[in-house]
């Protein structure tokens, strides 16, 4: 999930169904209901997208984790009832109200939960969305690709993480076995069987 | 002579719209096929208007078998729905599958 | 570090003492030879010289572990066992397949030097032929290896011992009485980074506690499979060689260490970590060493 370019920094840092393709491009796709597969040597990531509450909030988290990309195409046909292009698009040119709703989403239940205020103006800031919604012809979109690559933008700057995956360290100090449950080791290191 | 008469139910689908969504919170499950690994992600409710419009994401669980992800999200996540903690039960072995098998993995509804 | 309240047993094998409680014997080593291509008995010689010569100066039994891969190689091998090793002196054959296995032990017994054989190893792959073999052509010594697929953890090394877990009629142990085997070697099976790796070094003082048998394994294949190791080239022999410290530290017996080229570090490290536990062992369970433990020699 997390991808470490030479830097050691962590790339896409919130989980979602996608691809990891060249971590310095500055395209990345979002795929709404369409058959399609950008080239990977042209896009640094590219997925699809569902809902428009977690699923925009996911492609917001991870696209400002990499400087790098500052295009957001979206394409394909609208899906029904979230209407999540739409509300990505939304959230791009207008933000968020005081409710934590994306200002005149189409979707239903357009709410951003998990991301504050400055995760949100940064990816406003570093992020240009293209509204390809309802294009399903490839070569416009490969078109468009071009396009956007063909303006050498710069990097933003510095990643940023809004949101982090940690493994969990946990160590129970209920179990008092120590090394293995047939054995009692005393302070000393005097092994003996455990009874029961 | 009949010592015990036991009944024998026959199995309905709760309809979708009668179907309590847990006040506990909701799951997402994907294939991280890179990792070759299963995510759970829950979600707390949250409420606006009295209805559930998105959630908080509150802890992250990562396997590849359905058994050891019930049991530790079990483990995790307590006071869940029964309907609940089943319907992660088979969404978890459908995961598994789809991962082993490398087809397409896509969530169920309730 | 530990004592042990089972009684613990000590094998002897051509003169080499094996086993009982911590701090008693130096840690037996085992050089692996012939692993990969050719055999090149020029350079064999020369480690195995080296080795023995090592293991005089620190006290540590040293015997050399022959892979053997192909059959045209056998015959080869067994010629150079019988020229090169000190008369009598023990060895190992390390062997795959299973129909090598058993064409090997046939040869052992014809050329007569069973008497010297430790059979690595014993293991939940053993099939009928080879336990019929392992019958007829009885090697001195054998290795168990508790490797359990289905439970890599202690708990499953012991199963595999002891019942066979399900995989097997009977557990390990039982197998090696069955085919009259009267000295066993337990191995807890280190196999790679990630599968459980530490549990082959936990499993040590569970073993000799449930058994009392000399206990030991080959951590060195967890090394040599940590791929990660490779950003770290010029750290990749002392991780090698310093793998192996944790066996003595958790009460083991025997290291199969890998490679007889690393023997000229491998000797000195465990010498002075048997020398670490001995002062333990004997400061506090009043458990002496040995005359010719590296603790006499050194200090």
């Amino acid at each position: 999930m997390d991808i470490m370019n030479d830097n050691n920094v962590e790339y896409y840092p919130w989980g979602g169904e996608f691809t990891v393709c060249s971590p310095t491009s500055c395209v990345a796709v979002v795929l709404l209901n369409i058959d399609y597969t950008p080239s990977c040597d042209k896009v640094a990531i590219y997925g699809h997208l569902k809902t428009e509450n977690i699923g925009v909030e996911k492609i917001v988290a991870n696209v400002i984790s990499n400087p790098y990309i500052r295009f957001l195409i979206i394409c394909g046909d609208e899906i029904r009832g979230h209407k999540s292009g739409g509300s990505l698009v939304a959230l791009n040119k207008n933000g968020i109200d005081k409710n934590n709703r994306i200002r005149d989403a189409p979707g239903a239940i357009p709410y951003i939960e998990n991301l504050n205020r400055e995760a949100i103006e940064r990816f406003r800031s570093q992020i240009e969305t293209i509204d390809l919604i309802g294009i399903k012809n490839v070569d416009k979109i490969n078109k468009t690709i071009d396009e956007c690559i063909e303006k050498k933008p710069s990097s933003f700057g510095k990643p940023y993480i809004a949101v982090r995956i940690t493994p969990e360290a946990v160590a129970s100090f209920k179990d008092k076995r120590a090394l293995h449950s047939k054995i009692i080791i005393d302070y000393m290191g005097k092994v003996k069987k455990r009874k029961g | 002579m009949v010592d015990k008469e036991i009944p024998l139910i026959k199995a309905k689908k709760t309809p979708e719209k009668d179907v309590t969504l847990d006040p506990n919170g909701f799951f997402v499950i994907e294939i991280n096929r890179e990792r070759k690994q299963i995510h759970v992600e829950y979600y707390s409710n949250v409420y606006k208007d009295n209805r559930i419009v998105s959630g908080k994401l509150e802890k992250v669980f990562s396997g590849d078998k359905a058994d050891a992800l019930c049991d530790t999200i079990t483990k995790h996540v307590p006071r869940l729905l029964p309907e609940h903690y089943m319907y992660i039960g088979r969404e978890l072995q459908k995961a598994q599958y789809a991962l082993e098998q490398n087809k397409k993995y896509i969530q169920g509804s309730c | 570090m530990f004592s042990f309240t089972k009684e613990q047993k000590t094998l002897e094998i051509s003169g080499v003492k094996i086993g009982g409680q911590p701090g008693m014997y130096p840690t037996v080593l085992f050089g692996g030879l012939f692993f990969k291509g050719e055999p090149d008995f020029e350079n064999a010689k020369k480690h195995i010289q080296n080795m023995l010569s090592l293991s005089k100066k620190t006290g540590n039994p040293g015997i050399p572990d022959f892979f053997i891969r192909r059959e045209e190689h056998l015959e080869s091998i067994i010629d150079f066992i019988e020229e090169n090793l000190p008369t009598g002196y023990p060895f190992s054959i390390d062997i795959i397949e299973p129909s090598l296995k058993i064409i090997a032990l046939e040869t052992l017994h014809k050329r007569k030097l069973l008497h010297r054989t430790i059979y690595n190893s014993i293991h939940i792959g053993v099939t009928d032929e080879e336990r019929e073999a392992l019958q007829k052509h009885t090697p001195e010594m054998a290795i168990l290896v508790a490797f359990n697929p289905k439970d890599k953890s202690s708990d499953g090394k012991i199963e595999v011992l002891s019942n066979g877990a399900n995989l097997l009629d009977k557990g390990l142990i039982d197998i090696s009485k069955e085919v009259g085997v009267k000295k066993t070697l337990v191995d807890t099976a280190a196999l790679a980074p990630g599968e459980n790796s530490g549990a082959s070094i936990a499993a040590i003082p569970v073993v000799k506690e449930e058994y009392g048998l000399p206990t030991g394994c080959a951590i060195h294949n967890v090394v040599e499979k940590s791929t990660w190791l490779n950003e770290f080239k010029t750290a990749r022999k002392t991780v090698d060689v310093s793998s192996n410290i944790n066996i003595p530290l958790y009460g083991g017996d025997f290291a199969i260490y890998g490679p007889i080229e690393n023997t000229d570090l491998v000797f000195p490290v465990i010498a002075w970590q048997d020398i670490l536990v001995s002062e333990y062992t004997e400061n506090y369970f009043g458990v002496s060493p040995v005359d010719y433990h590296p603790r006499r020699k050194f200090f």
